[in-house]
């Protein structure tokens, strides 16, 4: 369990988050929604221990995230981050096998190759092994970093829940390869991960969500326990556009389709 | 196509042999020109003969050249290896380790001396006064850089902001240029051209002390650098993924600044300013396609020695009995080479 309890954090006098609560479960996929602005981002760096709460607790299994001891985080708990540049050529194998960096000493170069060949499988990535990563799409390189992030937490930690957080993971990706990310995210999820992300994509959204979190000007707005929940006058609230959440006639699934901006009737 | 570990040892056997060759090399060429039986008597017997041309021989490869080219081959180490943790730590391929103000910093200190020097009764002092100039040039390098350091870290969230260091970098190297160059308009001839000749590097005045010196800190501080491999390959994407994999990056930082400033300091107070070898030879290597920071850290180490061993020879010996500065050859050889990997476009990093 990851969970934030009243936690705020500012920069210089300002501050990004107030007073968020929440717990992200093992086992559920949790999607943050939000415009741009409202809090997305460092709520997950929060959550990943990266910035430490001006006010209120973040704990992984009760334990404060900024006492666990580095390795021991770093073993359990993963992050995507969107476009990762390296400075310097690299192949796709390496930058994989940089996953494996928490476990040297726990692992055997042998058992971090074949877990980095296996990450890089799961992403349909095998002939990419020997490639230089700086003369990847933006596409492939994500996808190359999210075999880094699943090599890092590819088995579950001695104790203690795993956790994948992915800050838009998809931006960038076409939709074909939108759905087999996030179907990787979702597997994990099944696995008993804590799986956190940040989805623009309200659709795809609604599709992997198990909780969505709604996020406004620096506050949880809304959290749903069921997605299908999501009505029009929330989205509005949330979005300040007009949004309708109608039936996908294909799969009986809501679906959400831009009606114009707020309050307009352009229709 | 990434080089194979085979390959990569391939490299590392034909380094450390070109290295070998070059002290040997080095240490037979010279104003007195050495056989290599006389260099293999020297190192295989302790007892002279009583020749005494012999001995002088002797004098000369045990006194002169043998702590020289040794000290060449620490100095190159050194000014590499750091080109190399300077690059990685910044992320960026244009950067060297005289970058965040140590090397300006170490040539305002000596400039300092040489222009006060006379002036100064304990310049005079047996050893005490062969340490005054190495000394304050080691004070200006950890001042310089220090400040750099200073007007850079902000209270944030505790990192190093590495652009802000950058730019801190230009201004004080900029500044710490002037007052050289104030100090070298005020003083009198001879001062002005020794703060010229320093500025530019010699290794004319290498012995053993300052062997045991510069090695001991090269070596030690290589294997310190070499701890800290994985850590700036992870650093390569980004310093929030590295914080994400476990490592402290405010700590990382500190440290990789502190080990580079003091590599560089020592190298540079001893034997004055060399350019070029920190920043090309890292580049040199990416060439062979060595990625990897550990493997990049002991080539830098093999390649900066070779390299550095080999300029000396050449600026002891191209205009004999005379010597040429030897950051006047790292320059003139060392840029056309930059300018041609820049040609090639064979710059990892750039564009």
């Amino acid at each position: 369990m990851l969970s934030l309890d009243h936690a705020s954090f500012g920069v210089q006098g300002k501050t990004l988050l107030h007073e968020a609560t929440l717990a992200c479960r093992p086992g559920e996929v949790t999607v943050l929604l939000g415009p741009n602005g409202a809090g997305k981002t460092t709520l997950l760096r929060l959550l990943a221990g990266l910035y430490a709460p001006t006010t209120g607790q973040v704990q992984l299994d009760g334990h404060d995230l900024h006492r666990l001891d580095r390795g021991t985080l770093a073993r359990a708990r993963a992050v995507l981050s969107q476009e990762i540049h390296l400075a310097f050529p690299m192949t796709v194998e390496d930058v994989v096998l940089m996953g494996r960096y928490p476990h040297h000493g726990r692992s055997t170069p042998a058992h971090d190759q074949r877990i980095a060949q296996q990450a890089l499988a799961t992403l349909g990535l095998t002939s990419f092994a020997g490639r230089d990563y700086g003369t990847l799409s933006g596409g492939e390189a994500q996808k190359v970093q999210m075999a880094r992030v699943l090599a890092q937490i590819w088995e579950p930690p001695a104790a203690g829940s795993r956790v994948l957080l992915l800050d838009e993971p998809v931006a960038s990706l076409d939709i074909q390869y939108q759905h087999q990310l996030l179907q990787v995210a979702r597997q994990l999820a099944r696995e008993q991960a804590v799986v956190v992300t940040i989805l623009h994509d309200i659709n795809l959204a609604l599709a992997y969500a198990d909780r969505l979190v709604l996020l406004k000007n620096g506050r949880i707005h809304r959290i749903l326990e069921q997605p299908a929940a999501l009505t029009d006058e929330l989205l509005g609230e949330v979005f300040e556009v007009d949004l309708r959440v109608i039936l996908n006639p294909l799969t009986g699934q809501p679906l959400v389709v831009y009606a114009g901006p707020a309050g307009g009737r352009n229709v | 196509m990434k080089p194979s570990p085979r390959r990569v040892r391939l490299y590392f056997s034909i380094l450390a042999v070109a290295l070998l060759v070059a002290l040997v090399l080095s240490a037979r060429l010279g104003a007195v020109a050495l056989t290599f039986a006389e260099i293999g008597g020297f190192l295989s017997r302790s007892t002279g003969s009583i020749d005494p041309t012999a001995e002088l021989h002797r004098a000369v490869f045990f006194q002169i050249r043998l702590p020289r080219v040794l000290l060449c081959a620490a100095v190159g180490a050194a000014l590499a290896m750091s080109g190399t943790l300077m690059q990685a730590l910044f992320r960026n391929p244009i950067v060297e380790p005289g970058l965040i103000g140590t090397s300006a910093g170490a040539a305002l200190g000596a400039a300092v001396i040489f222009v006060l020097g006379n002036s100064l009764s304990w310049a005079n002092v047996p050893i005490l006064g062969a340490l005054v100039l190495p000394a304050a040039a080691f004070v200006g390098a950890l001042a310089a850089t220090g400040l750099v350091y200073r007007l850079s870290a902000t209270a944030g969230r505790g990192r190093v902001p590495v652009t802000s260091m950058l730019l801190a970098g230009i201004a004080v190297n900029a500044l710490a240029a002037g007052g050289t160059g104030f100090l070298s308009y005020i003083a009198r001839d001879p001062q002005a051209r020794s703060i010229t000749f320093w500025s530019l590097g010699s290794f004319s005045s290498a012995d053993w002390p300052s062997l045991y010196l510069v090695g001991t800190v090269t070596a030690v501080g290589g294997l310190v650098a070499l701890r800290y491999a994985n850590a700036l390959n992870a650093l390569q994407l980004g310093e929030n993924e590295a914080e994400y994999l476990g490592i402290d990056v405010r700590r990382l930082q500190n440290r990789v600044l502190l080990l580079n400033t003091l590599l560089v300091a020592v190298a540079t107070a001893t034997v004055g300013v060399i350019g070029f070898v920190g920043l090309v030879v890292p580049h040199l290597l990416r060439l062979l396609r060595l990625t990897d920071n550990r493997t990049l850290l002991l080539g830098s180490g093999l390649l900066g020695a070779v390299l550095l061993v080999i300029s000396d020879t050449v600026a002891r010996t191209i205009i004999a009995p005379a010597e040429l500065p030897i950051g006047v050859l790292t320059a003139v050889v060392g840029a056309p080479v930059f300018l041609w990997l820049l040609s090639k476009h064979r710059i990892a990093g750039l564009g």
